[in-house]
């Protein structure tokens, strides 16, 4: 039985403090979701009614134009495949770095300080776009979807929390590992992979949003119409939304115009994160209450 | 001659005990390696492009061969005025995230784990969450539209009597328009942090907290705060490192020349210098030169003050 | 004998048959690749028209993409990093300072002589100035620039304003001859804005809008205040206009619209077509545009999606706007429109195939796939040698283009379509109307202003004139305008305007000097 420990502690007695809480809470939700509620309002209704009252809370009607002009865009479908592409491979990338990296800076040894001192200092100094652009090229990645992921490396900051939580960690186990003769290697796996789980899951999910929004690499490097990222596609109908909505009129689909466009292909795109997403919070956000039973 | 002999026979000790100690964790430096070799490749090897800074870029010559010219991009740099707004907006903008957007997901965290609900709780988690995974290309548009003169939020305004506001285009109303919206997109996400590190409390102290006699608020301060202060120290140190960031994909997406005064940042002002005027790869170079080492500066001050403080550092 | 005059014969009759001029058309067996950046680059890469060249000269294209919005940025990286495309697109135009270190730098492939190539050859001499400019630089040809289309109009771009006819004769403002003084065009534009003249009871209407791109230019600066932003050659010297009575004029003509309500107050931060759909949607009583044949299709069809029903011309119609002087303001277009470059790792086999690509391109016979579309598909010469559309029409009876907006950027390249667009058959009915009627006025007025690139300056290099190559005003005169628009009140626009401009002065006099001794020789 997974125990609500919120600080009032008692079960049963709702409080005003509690019911006041819980009001402020579902006002701000409320706030966060409109905007997209407003897009979707937008992307569905003729321009006209949308010209009228743009806070629209009912649609009058409804039609759907916009929606069949971007979904036969093909150049969504391929976005959706590098994209989904790049934030799987990245993402298992970025973690393994991640997670290694973590593991072994909660050891001593020499070198210690000149390993984080070398991940630090890039944080604040770079070569700049052109040696970046050369560097990229001679490693023959232009248009190369590993442009987007070989050079994301690991994130200083996020590497820094998982390693503090891994120091947080109860030795215990790790200890009589050792005694059994296990090396580093099965320790990090073994041992303490499985206890790490809840901060590896969010970081996971970190590094997946992280990938899955990639747009700058996919500007400066990659060449063929076919290769680029979902983010690029969409930044470049948003702004030739003008030029999309006189497409979709001459092909019959005459109530659509360049706001329901741009809306359309924003509600499209937040679809498989709609998705996927009520699925995935089940795994890391139960990981994290589980955590505080155990411990 | 003893004393030298001590010397000497010490220094060999030590050394020995090095390299013991670097074969005994032989294992280690190979775990390591991957990580090493991409800081090295992606991070290191483009460093010799800094030295733009200190040159006028030639087509011809490429980054090696183009002429030095001493400090003259950072005269120029230092004679545009604009260089000098975008690091005041910079430094504004930051100081008021540190303010109002900093301290939201703490206390969005406190209040979530207050909710006893599990439906409700799971639900608002869901939905605070949820624009974080939104890029700031696909959000712009959102806001844009939302907060125009003829959007939604100026025709509530307009209905409840107080008046357009002209969110995008006043200098004051779009700086507060990036502070929100920053806190609406990231509040939620950033609140995951701290929410796992609230249920990691140990609840034995809820259970003798519950026996005191304690209230809600005084749980709070006595029993949560405390494991949560450590991690608030490292992301605020981590912050600080930051100053001089201000945002980018945010600011590039939203802004426009009317509000450049007030929130045209560094990296919005590189952008323009590098691509869209005669100024030269040299004096973005510069630019993001100046950014580093006062970046770099901050950090180590702040990382300094929270070691004094008795607090762990980011090592 | 018989045997030797017999191979004779034989030898002079291959010679014969295998000289050149015998042959109608060169086949092409061997395939060849090679790159090219275009912008809209998957409608380009789908269209018919393309695949039609691509098959017919046997060339596969490596299309980089690049969208109308950063292939500015891509372009600089590109030479910086030794990555450019094959043959390259840019539009910077010819005064990019970039444009002239590139060749200085060898950075570029020098153009084949076109001497081989003569419809390429016609229509560089035909944009003159800015081509003479670019032979200068080394003796050699180093970008080949698609003609803007202007050849029907004197090579001087429709820029006008079109304003809501029904509107102006609801409120009582309409002239029959659509002709207007600025002033009663201000009138107009706060009347449009303020007055809801489309009668919904809602005041949701703007008076003067336009591309992104003309604001505030196009606000009288253009028309009022010529060369507003510029260096500008004056009593034997040169001298920055920003400061000058007329453009101070300007400035508080724009602050009265603005406070009066006649301005769509996002302007500023409007994508380019933007201010053009608020006039489609009903939103807008005036737009101020470069008004090519284009853009007009775009008006006229969008009125018609908006007003169904509803007959265009009585809707709409070009304004006959006369400056505060009575002049008609014209600008002379430098010719136009994007420019080609080589890279100089180009394989040189297919280098001549795309010149020779390039050429059919230019000719007659490619020019109408840019204009129409394909001979037998789109259209076909009827008995009389007329062309006839084979496009159906819509209900209105305008043609319905089969092809997407903007898929003709790579088969346009030689030359765009823009002026004969006003003649063709496939263009709306309705738009030519409009169309030559502004550009009527413009080509007959009496007194015309006319704004037109000073190439003395275009061309001056880092070497010559590192200052004026250098400069960086932060801000720029435009957006100096546009922030004080918005930030100053009608008393003290000026004041501040000029408090600008002179804390600007210690940048502005060392360049001014440097021209007057460059250009000069003072």
């Amino acid at each position: 039985m997974a125990k609500m420990h919120g600080s009032s502690g008692r079960k049963g007695r709702m409080t005003i403090g509690d019911v006041a809480i819980s009001a402020v809470l579902v006002l701000c939700a409320l706030t966060i979701l409109y905007p997209f509620y407003n897009a979707i309002m937008i992307s569905i209704v003729p321009m006209h009614v949308y010209v009228r009252n743009p806070a629209i809370l009912w649609p009058e009607e409804i039609v759907l134009d916009s929606y069949r002009f971007v979904l036969s865009y093909h150049a969504i479908w391929s976005g959706l495949k590098v994209t989904g592409i790049v934030t799987l491979a990245g993402t298992a990338y970025n973690m393994l770095l991640t997670v290694i990296t973590a593991y072994v800076l909660t050891k001593t040894f020499p070198g210690k300080r000149l390993v984080q001192a070398m991940m630090i200092i890039p944080l604040y100094f770079g070569g700049g776009l052109v040696p970046y652009y050369l560097l990229i090229r001679d490693l023959g990645l232009i248009d190369s979807i590993w442009s987007m992921i070989v050079p994301t490396g690991l994130n200083y900051t996020y590497m820094l929390i998982v390693m503090r939580y891994i120091e947080g960690l109860p030795r215990e186990l790790e200890e009589a590992a050792e005694i059994d003769g296990a090396g580093q290697v099965k320790k990090l796996f073994i041992i303490v992979l499985p206890m790490a789980l809840p901060i590896l899951a969010t970081y996971t999910l970190y590094y997946a949003v992280d990938r899955w929004n990639e747009w700058w690499n996919g500007m400066l490097f990659i060449k063929s119409a076919e290769k680029q990222p979902l983010q690029l596609v969409l930044r470049n109908l948003v702004q030739d939304s003008t030029d999309a909505s006189l497409d979709a009129q001459a092909n019959g689909m005459t109530e659509s115009y360049s706001d329901a466009i741009k809306m359309a292909s924003i509600v499209i795109t937040m679809v498989p994160i709609l998705v996927l997403y009520p699925f995935l919070q089940r795994y890391f956000l139960s990981d994290l209450t589980q955590g505080a039973v155990k411990g | 001659m003893e004393q030298s002999n001590d010397f000497e026979v010490r220094t060999l000790k030590i050394r020995s005990q090095t390299l013991q100690a670097i074969y005994k964790n032989r294992v280690l430096y190979l775990l390591l390696l991957p990580t090493v070799t991409f800081y090295v490749i992606f991070k290191y090897i483009p460093i010799y492009g800094l030295q733009l800074s200190f040159k006028t870029f030639s087509y011809a010559k490429g980054i090696s061969g183009s002429p030095w010219v001493g400090w003259k991009n950072f005269l120029f740099l230092f004679q545009q005025a604009a260089f000098w707004d975008a690091l005041r907006n910079t430094i504004v903008i930051s100081i008021l995230r540190l303010l109002f957007s900093f301290p939201m997901p703490i206390l969005l965290a406190l209040l979530l784990n207050e909710i006893r609900g599990k439906v409700l709780k799971r639900s608002l988690q869901v939905v605070y969450t949820f624009p974080h995974f939104l890029s700031w290309v696909v959000l712009s548009g959102i806001v844009l539209n939302l907060f125009s003169s003829t959007g939604a939020v100026n025709s509530v305004l307009m209905n409840l009597g107080i008046g357009k506001v002209n969110f995008l285009l006043n200098g004051k109303a779009f700086r507060a328009l990036l502070i929100y919206s920053g806190i609406w997109k990231e509040a939620g996400w950033s609140a995951i942090l701290y929410a796992a590190t609230i249920t990691a409390v140990d609840t034995s102290l809820f259970e003798a907290a519950l026996i005191d006699g304690a209230n809600r608020w005084q749980k709070i301060r006595y029993i949560i705060w405390p494991e949560l202060l450590p991690v608030v120290i490292t992301m605020m140190i981590v912050r600080v490192g930051y100053l001089l960031d201000g945002g980018f994909d945010q600011v590039f997406n939203l802004y426009s020349s009317a509000v450049y005064s007030t929130s045209d940042i560094l990296d919005t002002y590189i952008y323009r210098l590098t691509f869209q005027s005669n100024a030269g790869f040299g004096v973005s170079a510069a630019v993001g030169m100046f950014k580093g080492i006062t970046n770099c500066a901050l950090l180590l001050t702040a990382n300094l003050i929270a070691r004094m403080a008795g607090q762990k550092g980011i090592g | 004998m018989k045997k030797y005059l017999s191979v004779l014969m034989a030898v002079l009759l291959v010679m014969a048959l295998s000289a050149p001029g015998m042959a109608e058309e060169k086949t092409y067996d061997e395939k060849v690749t090679f790159s090219m950046n275009v912008i809209y680059t998957d409608r380009v890469q789908e269209d018919a028209r393309t695949q039609y060249v691509l098959d017919k000269f046997n060339v596969d294209i490596d299309f980089v993409a690049c969208s109308s919005s950063d292939y500015k940025e891509k372009s600089r990286l590109w030479i910086a990093g030794g990555d450019m495309p094959d043959i390259m697109w840019t539009a910077y135009g010819i005064t990019a300072p970039e444009h002239i270190e590139f060749v200085q730098s060898g950075l570029l492939q020098p153009w084949p002589s076109l001497d081989n190539y003569p419809n390429l050859k016609a229509i560089q001499e035909s944009i003159g100035t800015a081509v003479e400019k670019s032979i200068e630089m080394n003796g050699d040809r180093y970008y080949y620039f698609t003609e803007g289309g202007y050849m029907n109009t004197n090579q001087i771009r429709s820029i006008g304003m079109y304003y809501r006819v029904d509107w102006a004769k609801k409120l009582g403002l309409f002239h029959e001859d659509h002709t207007y003084t600025w002033d009663e065009m201000m009138e107009m534009a706060i009347a449009f804005g303020t007055q809801d003249p489309d009668g919904n009871g809602q005041n949701d209407t703007t008076g003067l809008t336009s591309i992104g791109n003309m604001y505030p230019g196009g606000y009288g600066f253009m028309q009022n205040a010529l060369h507003f932003a510029d260096f500008v050659e004056q009593d034997g010297a040169y001298h920055w206009r920003a400061g000058d009575e007329d453009v101070l004029a300007a400035l508080k003509d724009l602050k009265y619209l603005y406070d009066n309500g006649a301005l769509w107050e996002e302007q500023i931060m409007a994508a380019e077509n933007d201010g053009v759909n608020r006039m489609v949607s009903g939103l807008a009583g005036i737009c101020a545009n470069n008004w090519h044949m284009g853009q007009v299709e775009m008006l006229v069809q969008g009125l018609r999606a908006t007003y169904p029903g509803q007959d265009v011309l009585e809707l709409v119609s070009p304004m006959r706007l006369l400056n505060k002087d009575g002049s008609i303001y014209g600008q002379l277009s430098d010719g136009y429109w994007g420019e080609l470059s080589i890279s100089p790792s180009m394989d040189e086999k297919a280098l001549e195939r795309f010149m020779d690509m390039f050429e059919w391109l230019a000719s007659d016979e490619g020019f109408m796939l840019s204009a129409i579309g394909l001979e037998g598909v789109d259209y076909q010469y009827n008995d009389a040698g007329e062309i006839e559309m084979l496009w159906e029409k819509d209900e209105n009876g305008a043609y319905v283009n089969p092809y997407q907006v903007n898929a003709h950027r790579f088969i346009s390249l030689p030359r765009l379509y823009e002026g004969w667009a006003q003649e063709s058959p496939a263009s709306d009915a309705d738009a030519k109307v409009l169309g030559n009627r502004l550009n009527d006025w413009i080509q007959q007025a009496e007194v015309q202003k006319l704004g037109k690139t000073d190439w003395n300056l275009a061309v001056l290099t880092n070497e010559t004139a590192p200052l004026y190559k250098s400069l960086v005003l932060s801000p720029s005169v435009n957006e100096k305008i546009m922030e004080l628009v918005l930030s100053s009140t009608a008393d003290t626009i000026e004041a501040d305007y000029l408090a600008w401009v002179e804390s600007v002065q210690g940048q502005i006099v060392p360049v001014e000097e440097e021209l007057t001794q460059v250009v000069l020789g003072k």
